[in-house]
């Protein structure tokens, strides 16, 4: 284990030990305040996955390097494994405070718009048979899904008149509303969950790197049975 | 793209593009007809479900944009695998730029739009016949409403028509990423249908429309590079 990797570890777990143990309960929220360290940060990581997979999918455009689609691809697909969590996460709220899992709040509309978006991402990929070709419309998709997110999550849930949902960490009025023991064990957790994406982005990547590389090698070892042969042997002789 | 500085020959090509389609949609009436025939049925079908309660703004601005939508779907987002079906992409690809394709297909797609539209407020007004006690806000949530379905639906249209089977994709594939704005311009709809001005929809529409075409525009290049 790499020291960051510790590091992250005992990150991860101080933040678990501290929204038990050391921030203070909120007024209403009462026990259901811990939920905050984890859904909250979830959600903050969809986003950031999602800008990402953005990201990458400009640099594909604009240089044509195959890494850069698989880091959007796996950018994207990781945040929505994030999206999903912080759904997760938010029904069970929703069911502890309201007293059911779902109810059409504008912000469980919002986030459940915003797995359509990134499953129709990955359709668009599943739908495209040539690489190059998937790797390009996959990009163009990515950055046109991303227009969609800073409305999705941010606008469109302060637009509507009706929401049981707590307000945000900031809120309509532009202040921050929190304990500052709170709001510690928040921005801890919301930057171990960062770390955390980003070991797991890099993870996918490498695991998709290498799934390809062996592909690419099965695929020339079919096309050029000799030239594997003759490799084996070099192999065996060093 | 065409850059600025070639403006005219941009316009020329892309109106030859949006006379081309609506010359073949006047042809052979397939878009405009089975979109009219899909939202009458839909109407019909809806209408007999809730009955008078359809005139309510909370359920008659839904049952709107929900028609626009699947009826838009079915005409606009499929332009572009019919050139690809009809072996006129590579033609179109050799006659004119991307910049001229995508304005003349945006043009065409707000053109049809605005017919199947005609026809099915016609419709709404005979079988439902919702108050509308704010036209003018009525109007901008649908201008702007139908403006980001004509620039969002041939954008997926054209990323799809190079897609294997992507007939059925068309629809799962827009319908989330028109979402900002659908859900918009219910909003919209529903509080000019009550009587208020739909203020802060609009903008939210302005900002959402304006992106996509913008993203849009930028990105086409890549979509129509092979």
């Amino acid at each position: 284990m790499k020291w960051w990797q510790a590091g992250l570890f005992l990150w991860m777990a101080g933040t678990i030990g501290a929204g038990f143990l050391y921030a203070p309960l909120a007024k209403k929220l009462e026990e259901h305040t811990r939920i905050i360290y984890f859904h909250i940060p979830a959600a903050w990581v969809s986003v950031v996955a999602f800008g990402v997979a953005g990201l990458y999918g400009a640099r594909y455009l604009w240089r044509r390097r195959p890494l850069d689609d698989l880091r959007s691809a796996a950018a994207a697909r990781l945040g929505l494994v994030f999206c999903l969590l912080a759904t997760v996460t938010g029904m069970l709220f929703a069911k502890a405070m309201w007293g059911e899992y779902w109810n059409w709040d504008p912000r469980q509309v919002s986030i459940f718009f915003l797995i359509l978006v990134y499953g129709a991402y990955l359709t668009l990929r599943a739908a495209v048979d040539d690489p190059e070709r998937r790797a390009r419309l996959a990009a163009v998709y990515a950055l046109l899904a991303f227009v969609t997110v800073p409305f999705l999550m941010f606008v469109l849930p302060r637009l509507s008149d009706f929401t049981l949902h707590p307000d945000p960490i900031v809120n309509r009025g532009g202040k921050l509303e929190m304990h500052p023991r709170m709001f510690g064990t928040f921005l801890s957790a919301t930057g171990a969950f960062t770390l955390l994406f980003f070991w797991m982005w890099w993870l996918d990547v490498r695991a998709e790197s290498a799934a390809r590389a062996a592909a690419e090698r099965e695929r020339a070892a079919r096309e050029h049975p000799q030239a594997e042969e003759v490799g084996l042997e070099r192999a065996a002789r060093a | 793209m065409s850059g600025p500085g070639r403006r005219s020959p941009l316009w020329r090509g892309a109106l030859a593009v949006w006379g081309k389609d609506v010359r073949a949609e006047w042809r052979s009436r397939y878009s405009v007809g089975s979109s009219i025939v899909f939202a009458a049925a839909t109407l019909a079908v809806l209408t007999l479900a809730v009955g008078f309660q359809a005139r309510r703004p909370e359920l008659a601005a839904p049952l709107l944009w929900t028609v626009l939508l699947f009826s838009a779907t079915a005409s606009l987002g499929h332009g572009f695998a019919r050139e690809v079906e009809g072996g006129t992409w590579d033609l179109l690809r050799q006659a004119a730029g991307p910049g001229e394709v995508l304005l003349g297909k945006w043009l065409a797609a707000a053109t049809l739009l605005a017919a199947i539209e005609a026809v099915i407020l016609a419709l709404g007004a005979v079988l439902i016949g919702p108050p509308v006690a704010d036209p003018a806000g009525f109007l901008a949530v649908l201008g702007l409403g139908s403006l980001a379905l004509a620039a969002g639906l041939p954008l997926v249209g054209a990323l799809l028509a190079q897609a294997r089977r992507h007939g059925g994709l068309v629809a799962a594939m827009a319908f989330p990423l028109l979402v900002p704005g659908l859900l918009a311009a219910v909003m919209g709809t529903r509080k000019a249908l009550a009587g208020s001005w739909p203020g802060d929809e609009l903008r939210m529409l302005a900002a959402f429309t304006g992106l996509l075409v913008v993203a849009g525009w930028r990105l086409f290049e890549f979509i129509w590079d092979e």
